[in-house]
């Protein structure tokens, strides 16, 4: 259960006149993150494999899962497919944010691109 | 690229999240590197001549070159890339630091009462009310801001910040992150060989990565570290203590210090004031002066001026102010330093500034040359990147 929160609180500045450009931009890097976190880890897998004079690929074609691996696996590509898409969760969560940092600062600066709530 | 700090308090990554850390430094550097250069491009081919056209003249302002970048498609994606590199900074420490959360609380406590090695004072006081602008919003996009705790004798606001930044620099701002505070000291240390600092305070000092090289500089020297949040104090004094070096961390606010007058030689900070409202800079200023014995020294490192720059470079390092929740970055970045010293009691003559090299990545040699030729400003100025420049301003009473 985590306790410190992945996402700063309040409004989030928007670079694109196009209607959900910037969530995806962000949804076009998280992706990237995971791509490379996997390609690392095979690159590890395979030289760690090849030094113990192991080829896997034939039983890597032929393996097959039991139930909770297949469970296990569920949970990780559901964890993986909300992180990609973490940047929709937020944008509306709290007005209260949005307000609070407004009495902060005074006023919206005006040249950041920042739609209205 | 991503190394671990080398002190007791470090949470340590596995295997994947090491990996996703890499990316995202790595996304950094292709954003301050690769993109800001193309981005000057951009601006010099299309974005300027077009200003030129439009009104005859070129653009005297960060204000105006800003207003011209936002129609240019680079410019959005410079700027989203960015932030979210930024955000994802934090998402690589995070959960690393929600996992070792009670260990670290159960780390620093056994450190604090360790038999041996030197002797690290904290002071906290429950009654210092945080301010507003640390409460009400989430500086540089860090989620909680700098004063949130999870559960008692939490430490956890300490362990993001050195983490993160630890992510952030890329290497780049030194082993333990602390390069700024070893190019200050030593060049106060070449630049006035007579001075002997005896007592020392460094004003916001979040976990003390830039507090501890002046003790290190300085070693006879008493160094204090103040700071607003109780979880970066607890942090600081548990990293001092695993590091071996002496010091003192007490919670305070820096607009109202409890030191009697002429207590310091030398009031030191670190990227403070781009993140206090105007009249809180005036305040701690006029504290300092009050604070520091004759002939002392307020130093203060910080991104340069507006004023010293052209009109590009002021947009560029402007940037943060709109878009990376630094909302007192530009208040702070037009005003006239020198203004700001004398209208707290320094004299205008006793005002100085720095453009100095990273200490702990130049010849020992090429760093006494440049802190001898003096501030010279360029592009390199507080702009993140290799070639990186530290700012630094102050004055002597």
């Amino acid at each position: 259960m985590s306790r410190i929160p992945m996402q700063h609180r309040g409004k989030r500045p928007r670079f694109f006149s196009v209607n959900g450009m910037d969530e995806l931009m962000s949804m076009v890097l998280e992706l990237t993150a995971e791509l490379w976190i996997i390609k690392k880890r095979l690159y590890l897998l395979e030289r760690v494999a090849a030094n113990k004079g192991v080829d896997l690929t034939p039983d890597i074609e032929n393996y097959a899962l039991s139930d909770q691996e297949v469970k296990e696996l569920d949970s990780v590509r559901r964890q993986m497919i909300a992180t990609v898409l973490r940047s929709l969760e937020n944008e509306y969560s709290s007005l209260a944010d949005i307000r609070d940092e407004t009495l902060a600062t005074g006023d919206h600066d005006k040249n950041a691109r920042v739609r209205a709530a | 690229m991503i190394r671990n700090l080398s002190h007791e308090m470090y949470a340590p990554p596995s295997r994947d999240e090491r990996t996703r850390q890499e990316f995202v430094a790595s996304l950094r550097h292709h954003v301050l590197d690769d993109m800001a250069a193309g981005m000057r491009n951009r601006y010099a081919a299309y974005v300027e001549p077009a200003f030129m056209r439009a009104h005859n003249r070129l653009p005297v302002d960060g204000d105006e070159v800003h207003e011209a970048m936002l129609d240019d498609p680079y410019f959005g994606f410079y700027s989203s890339i960015r932030y979210n590199a930024q955000q994802m900074v934090f998402r690589s420490v995070i959960p690393i630091v929600d996992r070792h959360m009670d260990a670290l609380k159960v780390k620093a406590q056994e450190i604090a009462q360790r038999a041996g090695g030197p002797e690290v004072g904290l002071e906290l006081d429950s009654t210092l009310e945080i301010p507003k602008n640390v409460t009400n919003i989430d500086v540089h996009l860090s989620p909680g801001s700098y004063h949130t705790e999870y559960q008692a004798d939490d430490v956890s606001a300490g362990a993001i910040y050195d983490n993160s930044i630890n992510v952030f620099a890329f290497n780049q701002m030194g082993r333990d992150i602390d390069d700024i505070g070893h190019s200050f000291a030593n060049y106060v240390r070449l630049a006035y060989p007579e001075f002997n600092p005896k007592a020392i305070l460094d004003a916001g000092c979040t976990i003390g990565h830039n507090t501890l090289p002046w003790a290190n500089t300085f070693p006879e020297a008493d160094v204090t570290g103040i700071d607003i949040a109780p979880g970066l104090l607890r942090y600081a004094a548990a990293r001092a203590r695993s590091l071996g070096t002496r010091a003192h961390f007490h919670q305070m606010n820096c607009t109202q210090l409890d030191y009697p007058a002429a207590s310091f030689d030398v009031v030191f900070s670190s990227m403070l004031l781009h993140e206090l409202p105007l009249r809180d800079i005036r305040a701690f200023f006029r504290e300092a002066f009050r604070v520091l014995k004759p002939g002392g020294l307020l130093l203060n490192m910080e991104l340069p001026p507006n004023n010293k720059l052209e009109a590009y470079d002021r947009f560029y390092l402007d940037w943060d102010c709109f878009y990376n929740k630094e909302p007192y970055y530009k208040p702070f970045r037009d005003q006239d330093y020198a203004e700001l010293c004398t209208a707290a009691g320094f004299d205008a003559t006793r005002f100085i500034e720095t453009v100095i090299p990273r200490y702990t990545y130049t010849a020992p040699e090429d760093f006494a040359a440049e802190v001898a030729r003096g501030a010279q400003f360029d592009d390199r100025t507080g702009r993140f990147s290799a070639e990186i420049r530290w700012y630094g301003f102050g004055a002597w009473k």
